[in-house]
């Protein structure tokens, strides 16, 4: 089961499109989509859960979607044997962005009424090694319309963060989010300017306490960071239902608090493929000896088999330690 | 893939706020441009999330960077001692490892398959040291929980420790291996009270249940390297498993050890079988539901998971009768427990 969380109609009929999804007719309060008539028997769901300007939302709304979360995430989790991964897609409350800087500062947060925010100063020296690619996509701008994988979301109002394991990549780049949950402005700033978040410090499932990210230092080598206090909210219960294996957070940037940004179609098949890969990686674990089964999403698709425990995903990100390798 | 200059390829290094001024996260966050850096704030928390699995994290493991704030030195229990030395000790400068063996208890003592490695290690070693001072020399197994030498070239630990045997010369210290990279340690000479200990198994049983581990071909080639260069050497075939064929494996691949290796030479020999405790077992079934092996018709007895007893002697009898051909029967030790 592939779950696919969108903020709004334009964003979810590009992925229906992609996806080949229908409307589902059901209960929902929000509008699902799905591969098959029911919500039961689907492969690939794919649920609006937002409709109102991010960070605008009633405290009302915002408690609709984390029980709608719970309520997919549920029932979703109970169809045993199936991948079940929730991909959070919405944009970025504003995309106003200082461009990384080559030594200092190195944290960037896109704020509502804060915009160009940089903050936090570090220490510590670059490594000495030339950049590589990948240390390139680190330093990229996060621009209007990008999409991005989330490697850490924070939610600082509850000192809190969640990790979902980095084991696909379909070629996104990385971010960090600071997804302060119902917080406000000034939890944003805070957060953005590296204050260690007041309240508990305990963990909830499958998170750890939040960290004070500006006063690390280390090289410059973390993804930018965002704000998004959605993905909390996502976070906090999906990962109450899911391991962290079977969970992605992805954030396709808007340029303004209100702009419905939908994927282009090469963004949704990326997703897809993102979906697919975890799926295989999920199932793979589950299988049977000697069972197999085929996943296939537009845009991505691979086989995993029972064989002494190699999930067989495409070839991505799979990186064996070639230490000690064999002849 | 991109190769890095030590041959490791870690997509991710989550760098915990306290490791970071450490220069060991320097040295790793150098030897690896490539990878992503997650700050976090609590290593340990992360690590032992709840609900993780740990074979999905193994297809694309990450490195934990971590300030280890003691304890430092754990009593072994019987399965670090398996040459039957007194006082056994060992620390965890890693805890998980860079192969995916079938059958590794790792897998059910961790709840992540990630790799936590300990920057603070030279406290580790005041540890070790202060114990020392308190009551002598004390065996020490430094790769319990881990391959160390395996991340050598990363981090280099091995040598690290060895040095440090060399300052404590009442200790006897066990660096255990399944590696081939005895060449990390090539530049060192070989120290009285360090002993290299290499695990081997038939070829077709480690190619199947030792993933990403060295051949039987390259183990015996490195112990080789490493008999010649003055180093003490100890073996194990351990676990010994009752897969199709196994007398023969067995027999042939002990042959095979003494044909390249000098009997004489090597200090002793050490096998069991199969065990695991309990409750490991269960989870390593969870988390591997398509592993014949694990999903054996085991026997559980007083919390330890094995062969039958007629099976556990039937291996002991065979592997010991093939031993016997090469090796003083001093030498040899069955390990069980
Ligand atoms: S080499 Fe040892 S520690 Fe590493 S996976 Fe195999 S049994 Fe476990």
């Amino acid at each position: 089961m592939t779950i696919v969380s969108v903020p709004g109609h334009d964003a979810a009929r590009v992925i229906c499109r992609v996806l080949k999804l229908r409307r589902v007719t059901g209960s929902w309060k929000s509008p699902t989509f799905a591969d098959s008539q029911h919500f039961a028997t689907a492969d690939t769901v794919l649920f609006v859960n937002e409709q109102t300007p991010r960070g605008r939302r009633s405290a009302a709304q915002r408690c609709t979607t984390d029980i709608l979360w719970a309520y997919m995430l549920g029932r979703a989790a109970s169809v045993s044997r199936r991948p079940l991964i929730g991909v959070y897609l919405g944009p970025a409350q504003n995309a106003s962005f200082t461009p990384p800087g080559s030594r200092s500062p190195t944290l960037h947060a896109a704020l509502p009424a804060a915009p160009a925010t940089s903050a936090g100063s570090r220490s510590g020296a670059l490594p000495s090694s030339p950049p590589t690619s990948a240390q390139s996509d680190i330093a990229a701008t996060p621009t209007a319309g990008s999409l991005w994988l989330a490697n850490r979301v924070e939610d600082r109002q509850a000192g809190q963060c969640y990790y979902p394991d980095m084991l696909v990549n379909p070629g996104l780049r990385e971010v960090g989010v600071i997804g302060s949950g119902p917080g406000t402005e000034a939890d944003a700033i805070s957060s953005a300017t590296g204050t260690k978040a007041a309240g508990r410090e305990s963990s909830g499932p499958g998170a750890t306490s939040a960290i004070s990210v500006s006063a690390m230092p280390i090289p410059d080598r973390t993804a930018p960071l965002l704000v998004d206090p959605q993905a909390a909210a996502f976070c906090r219960t999906a990962f109450a239902f899911l391991p962290p294996n079977r969970i992605a957070c992805c954030e396709l940037l808007a340029s303004t608090p209100a702009d419905e940004t939908a994927p282009t179609e090469q963004q949704a098949e990326m997703l897809a493929r993102l979906a697919a890969e975890l799926a295989l990686i999920a199932v793979a674990g589950t299988l049977q000896a000697n069972e197999s089964i085929e996943i296939s999403v537009q845009g991505g698709s691979g086989r995993a088999e029972s064989c002494a425990g190699s999930a067989r995903a495409p070839r991505r990100s799979r990186s064996p330690v070639q230490q000690g390798r064999r002849e | 893939m991109i190769e890095t200059p030590t041959g490791h390829h870690f997509t991710h290094i989550y760098v915990e706020e306290a490791a970071a001024p450490f220069p060991d996260t320097d040295r790793i966050l150098r030897l690896l441009p490539q990878a992503t850096v997650v700050p976090i704030s609590d290593a340990r928390a992360l690590f032992n999330r709840r609900n993780q699995h740990f074979q999905a994290q193994k297809s694309n493991p990450k490195l934990i960077l971590s300030v280890d704030h003691g304890p430092y030195l754990y009593r072994g229990s019987e399965r670090v001692q398996s040459f039957g030395d007194h006082q056994v000790y060992y620390v965890a400068p890693i805890r998980n490892c860079v192969y995916n063996c079938e059958y590794c208890f790792l897998q059910g003592m961790h709840a992540s398959g990630d790799l936590l490695v300990t920057v603070n290690n030279q406290d580790m070693m005041q540890a070790a040291s202060s114990l020392y001072r308190d009551r002598g020399g004390y065996f020490l197994s430094i790769s319990y929980l881990t391959d160390l030498m395996a991340f050598e070239s990363l981090l280099p630990f091995c040598r690290r420790w060895i040095e440090f045997a060399r300052e404590h010369p009442e200790l006897l210290l066990e660096i255990r291996t399944k590696s081939d990279n005895v060449q990390a340690l090539r530049d060192l000479a070989p120290v009285a009270n360090v002993v290299l200990v290499w695990s081997l198994s038939p070829e077709s049983v480690s190619r199947k249940h030792e993933r990403g581990a060295a051949s039987f071909r390259n183990r015996l080639l490195a112990a080789r390297t490493a008999q010649q260069a003055g180093w003490r050497l100890r073996l194990c075939f351990d676990p010994v498993l009752r897969v199709p064929g196994w007398k023969d494996l067995y027999h042939d691949c002990i042959s095979e050890t003494f044909r390249r290796l000098n009997g004489e030479a090597v200090e002793q020999v050490s096998f069991g079988v199969f065990r695991l405790h309990g409750d490991f077992l269960d989870r390593m079934r969870k988390l591997y539901s398509q592993s014949p092996l694990l999903h054996a018709d085991w026997q559980r007895r007083d919390h330890l998971t094995t062969y039958r007893e007629e099976e556990i002697e039937e291996v002991r009898h065979a592997v010991q009768t093939s031993l016997y051909r090469h090796l003083d029967p001093s030498k040899i030790t069955f390990v069980h427990g």
